[in-house]
């Protein structure tokens, strides 16, 4: 149950494992995708890598460990992203994530909010129309031709969406060519665990978002049933729930902190789909919650029992 | 050559917006294109210059208890005079920023000008001083303005480059804060740098 940071001598071992957990999605992914996928996640990597290296030697930042949280930060925004998109689009994602998320900040350890989900955030509205848009499955395009899609800005329209949400917020249905994001989702899920089961991740936080969501859902007269189904097993929050707000940085570092932050996340997500354009807003509700945790963490502090980590 | 060498330090480095960080409502708000921010920075010279010199000349019957109001309705008067100007020869204009022109009343950057130096000079100082501000402030809001606008819908005052989409956050309020910060984040390199050497 320990956040990453408390482990200091093994943080690299851990950061290790987190990509470990995250390989069958990564795969699964890349797999439904076909040569998009690839180059998505070849880009998007190669982005962050080369904006960590280039901005911390200008800044003269010395850090060891820069480089594997901007590994992890271009996987989650790959796993967050969908690859129906121009390469430019993945090029400003990486970029915003690593130099306005994290190297403004001071570099690893010193960022406010999680670089994955501020990158996720401006290129969502920067460009809405590539992101909103729905598109079916098609993992045979050939080469060169997935080449042609990537670097041009024509559009595709054979390939899938980010999550059929937006649709089921549009249309109140879905399509029934949406298991393989529910696939995806418990190849995530399945990591989320191996993670808790080797104490990487706290089981506080899926365990709080969960219920933000739940309680969130009842309040706002969704059908329970159907919806939860939706956003648990179409929607982000399994992503976000094991290892978007696991980031030991940007998170809370009290026990007490740790379930309203989670709590407050499912909530507002839920909140910002309800009366919001967005179909979902986890990644706003994160960023809004990461603005706070040191109030969190400040107002629990003053308890009786409190645990420091 | 000499108003060139004074007019210097008011574009960088001791700038209203870059340096004083004054008057950062208009710079933010009305940043969105090049054209909007370079009228707003004008009529905010107009205004500057104007009460600057009227408060420099009525400064030696004004109470010093009852300066701020004094300095606050003189303000309001030139900027109601502005506001009727820009309403009756640039309607078009007048239509797209508008709304913010009365707030030039609130921009603290012209209080400050009074305040500490339009009342303590004498009228040639005060004119030549605000005006130099003044050119800073248009200066510093238009480069805002046209870095966001060439970001944000690739084009230059209105004149589009490429038949393409921009970056549409620099042309929300969260841009103008981003467009900001790397103007900033620029400036205080080039300063740091000149320390050094």
């Amino acid at each position: 149950m320990k956040p990453l940071l408390s482990l200091k001598n093994d943080t690299h071992k851990i950061m290790f494992e987190v990509i470990i957990s995250l390989i069958p999605a990564i795969l699964y992914k890349v797999y439904i995708f076909g040569w998009l996928g690839a180059f998505s996640l070849i880009t998007l990597i190669a982005t962050a890598l080369i904006t960590e290296k280039a901005l911390s030697k200008i800044l003269q930042i010395k850090s060891d460990l820069g480089d594997y949280s901007s590994l992890i930060t271009a996987i989650l925004l790959f796993l967050a992203l969908n690859c129906n998109m121009h390469a430019f689009i993945y090029i400003m994602a990486s970029l915003v994530a690593i130099g306005l998320g994290k190297i403004v900040y001071g570099g690893f350890a010193k960022n406010i909010f999680n670089p994955a989900m501020v990158g996720w955030c401006f290129v969502m509205i920067s460009f809405p129309q590539y992101m909103t848009k729905h598109i079916d499955y098609n993992n045979s395009i050939n080469f060169i031709d997935s080449l042609r899609v990537f670097f041009s800005f024509y559009n595709i329209d054979s390939l899938t969406q980010a999550t059929p949400l937006t649709q089921y917020k549009h249309d109140q249905g879905l399509f029934d060519s949406n298991c393989m994001i529910a696939t995806l989702n418990i190849l995530t899920l399945i990591g989320g665990l191996y993670l808790i089961a080797k104490r990487v991740i706290s089981y506080i936080f899926p365990l709080f978002i969960s219920l933000g969501v739940i309680v969130a859902l009842f309040t706002f007269d969704y059908e329970l049933f159907a919806a939860s189904s939706l956003f648990f097993l179409y929607g982000p929050i399994i992503l976000a729930a094991f290892y978007i707000i696991t980031d030991p940085v940007s998170s809370p570092s009290l026990v007490k902190s740790q379930m309203v932050y989670s709590f407050m996340i499912g909530f507002v997500s839920i909140l910002i789909a309800k009366l919001g354009v967005f179909p979902i807003g986890v990644a706003f509700a994160v960023l809004l919650m990461n603005s706070i945790n040191f109030i969190l963490d400040k107002v629990f502090n003053k308890g009786v029992n409190y645990e420091t980590k | 050559m000499q108003l060139v060498e004074n007019l210097k330090p008011h574009l960088a480095k001791n700038n209203i917006i870059f340096a004083q960080s004054l008057g950062l409502c208009p710079a933010l708000a009305v940043s969105n294109t090049g054209l909007n921010a370079f009228v707003m920075g004008l009529l905010t010279l107009l205004v500057l210059v104007l009460s600057s010199s009227l408060i420099s000349m009525i400064r030696s019957f004004v109470p010093h208890q009852a300066r701020i109001p004094i300095f606050i309705v003189v303000i309001a008067g030139f900027v109601s005079l502005v506001d009727l100007f820009m309403q009756g020869y640039f309607y078009e204009q007048y239509k797209l920023i508008g709304l913010f022109i009365p707030l030039i009343v609130v921009n603290c950057a012209i209080l400050a000008s009074a305040e500490t130096m339009a009342s303590k000079s004498d009228l040639i100082t005060s004119f030549v001083q605000s005006t130099l501000a003044g050119v800073g402030f248009t200066f510093a809001i238009t480069l805002i303005g046209l870095l966001r606008e060439i970001l944000g819908s690739l084009s230059v005052f209105g004149f589009k480059l490429i038949e393409l989409n921009g970056i549409l956050i620099f042309m929300t309020p969260a841009g103008a804060f981003l467009a900001l910060g790397i103007i900033l984040a620029i400036i205080n390199a080039f300063k740091e740098r000149e320390n050094d050497y």
